[in-house]
């Protein structure tokens, strides 16, 4: 079972929600924002949301550009 | 003397130079060089996050208060453009968006049907559109009934620090969108070139790679932040029309070593 995290083919958590997934990967505190399946996703709907295989999750920040 | 305040996109900006963060190999310059440049607004881009690659958060080199920038870096069409724009809300730093949306590799051009198409959508969901755009009037047009709130053309292709190779088509652009906001972006190599574009009435430039790659970037910055309050100064100013011949500024009359004055 895997789901997709910024284009790369990842182990699916067992029953797990994205926030713990997040917090899990050291993300949870910092400034990132969640598009999964296409949608933005809210930080707080992130607790109440159970990852399934397949799902596409990205996982975005801001970087140095101009 | 500092040229006024003034407002764009909803915002109060006190300078008229907006600071990319981009290609700097360490970041942990960026505080000082945000410093120098006396700037409030900056861009940033939006990417993958690459949890090994992260030191300090770009946020964490931004002066606090600064109006940040997202621009669409990234996108080859309005659809990807307005998703990158959705994702930059979402980080909850504002409703400016610089949309830039570029399918060429080689010269990094700005496809302007997408971008009015994208600056449309954008508008229309409430975000501050700053369409980076090639300085053709008729887009700039469209741009401006779509929503912008103001205009980007380039100087020359991005990196490049040849100025304002496309400076007749910027003038016509300040001369036919007196209502507009025109802040050159892209191109623009040195501060005599940022100044140039100040006098001609641009209402802000925009410099990344100047400021990054010169040798010393905090005191290049500063002179970014001179240039442009001078060119601003100077088109407050208005500049004296240009002659074919000399006109003397000295008086004509009293010479020395002539006749009596009559």
């Amino acid at each position: 079972m895997a789901f997709i995290v910024n284009g790369e083919q990842t182990p699916l958590p067992n029953a797990g929600t994205l926030a713990g997934y997040l917090a899990a990967q050291g993300l949870l505190d910092k400034h990132i924002v969640i598009e999964l399946n296409g949608a933005i996703r809210r930080r707080d709907e992130w607790d109440s949301i159970l990852l399934q295989a397949g799902d596409a999750l990205e996982i975005v920040t801001f970087v140095g550009g101009g | 003397m500092m040229t006024t305040a003034w407002e764009i996109g909803g915002q109060k900006l006190s300078s008229r130079l907006i600071v990319g963060t981009g290609k700097y190999g360490d970041q942990s310059i960026l505080p000082r060089v945000m410093a120098a440049a006396q700037t409030n607004a900056v861009t940033v881009a939006v990417r993958r996050i690459n949890p090994a690659g992260m030191q300090e958060h770009i946020l964490d080199c931004i002066p606090k208060g600064a109006v940040l920038m997202p621009n669409t870096s990234g996108a080859r069409t309005a659809e990807e453009a307005v998703r990158i724009a959705r994702l930059a809300r979402a980080a909850g730093c504002g409703d400016w968006i610089k949309v830039e949306v570029i399918a060429d590799a080689r010269y990094l051009l700005p496809d302007n049907a997408e971008t009015i198409k994208a600056t449309e959508q954008l508008a229309r969901e409430g975000f501050q559109v700053f369409p980076y755009m090639n300085p053709d009037l008729y887009a700039a047009r469209a741009l401006v009934a779509a929503g912008a709130a103001a205009v980007m053309p380039l100087g020359a292709p991005i990196g490049s620090n040849r100025g304002l190779q496309t400076k007749e088509m910027i003038r016509i652009l300040l001369g036919e969108l007196p209502d507009t906001p025109v802040i050159v972006d892209a191109g623009i190599g040195r501060p005599s070139e940022a100044a140039e574009a100040m006098e001609m009435g641009a209402a802000g430039v925009m410099v990344n790679t100047a400021i990054a790659s010169a040798n010393d970037p905090v005191l290049m910055a500063e002179a970014f932040a001179r240039a442009v309050e001078a060119g601003r100064l100077a088109y407050l100013a208005g500049a004296g029309a240009r002659r074919e011949e000399a006109v003397a500024s000295s008086p004509l009359t009293g010479f020395l070593s002539r006749e009596a004055n009559r």
